[in-house]
């Protein structure tokens, strides 16, 4: 489980997005369909950043300062100053939003615990079978 | 002390403390990853992703704090 899982969990949660605002435009309320958009888009790029800033800043290969800084940079701004303007602009229901903001954590919790009950990363760990170890194992 | 001046206090309060929390969290959580990268470096790539994902986890605590800030400040005025 590395960078490539939680790209994927972005990847999962742009569907996963794109899917419930189908619906809810068609069930419910355009309104609240655009909500749970720009809340799911607002998650994705609020993690992508977080993902950034983490591996540039949390390394043991030594901090690129200027990277770090850069990507902070971007990252703050994109999780407040974005938030607090979708949140105070009045364009969409506060709930949406809120839904929207919670789909990637749903996604990475479900995706979680499918790797778990599957036993992906202890299959992962497990030796590639060959002749010898198949031959040997009893 | 009526409802909407309880309100008033309550809210700001409340969203500070979700703020304080998840900076101890989110404090606590790197701190810890930094020790386990430091002991392990091999299993670094690991280490950052789960605790990326506890990040989020944790700063999401705040940004509900905020949204249902935004969602109750409609019933003080």
């Amino acid at each position: 489980m590395g960078l490539e899982f939680l790209h994927r969990v972005m990847r999962a949660t742009a569907v996963v997005g794109v899917l419930a605002f189908a619906f809810v435009a068609l069930y419910y309320n355009i309104e609240f369909a655009w909500g749970i958009l720009v809340g799911c888009a607002w998650g994705i790029g609020n993690f992508w950043a977080l993902t950034r800033v983490i591996t540039a800043l949390v390394t043991p290969n030594g901090i690129d300062r200027r990277r770090a800084l850069i990507r902070s940079a971007i990252k703050f701004p994109v999780l407040y100053v974005g938030g607090y303007f979708i949140l105070t602009s009045g364009w969409f229901p506060p709930l949406a939003l809120l839904a929207g903001f919670t789909i990637l954590f749903v996604v990475v919790a479900l995706k979680a615990a499918g790797r778990m009950f599957l036993h992906l990363d202890d299959r992962a760990k497990r030796p590639a079978s060959t002749p010898e170890t198949l031959g040997t194992r009893t | 002390m009526d409802f909407k001046t309880a309100l008033s206090f309550a809210l700001p309060l409340g969203l500070a403390i979700a703020a304080l929390g998840s900076a101890f969290g989110l404090g606590r959580a790197v701190a810890a990853a930094m020790d386990a990268m430091g002991r392990q470096p091999e299993a670094a790539g690991k280490i950052q992703t789960g605790m990326i994902i506890g990040c989020a986890l944790i700063e999401a605590l705040t940004i509900y704090a905020l949204v249902a800030f935004f969602i109750l400040q409609g019933r003080i005025a």
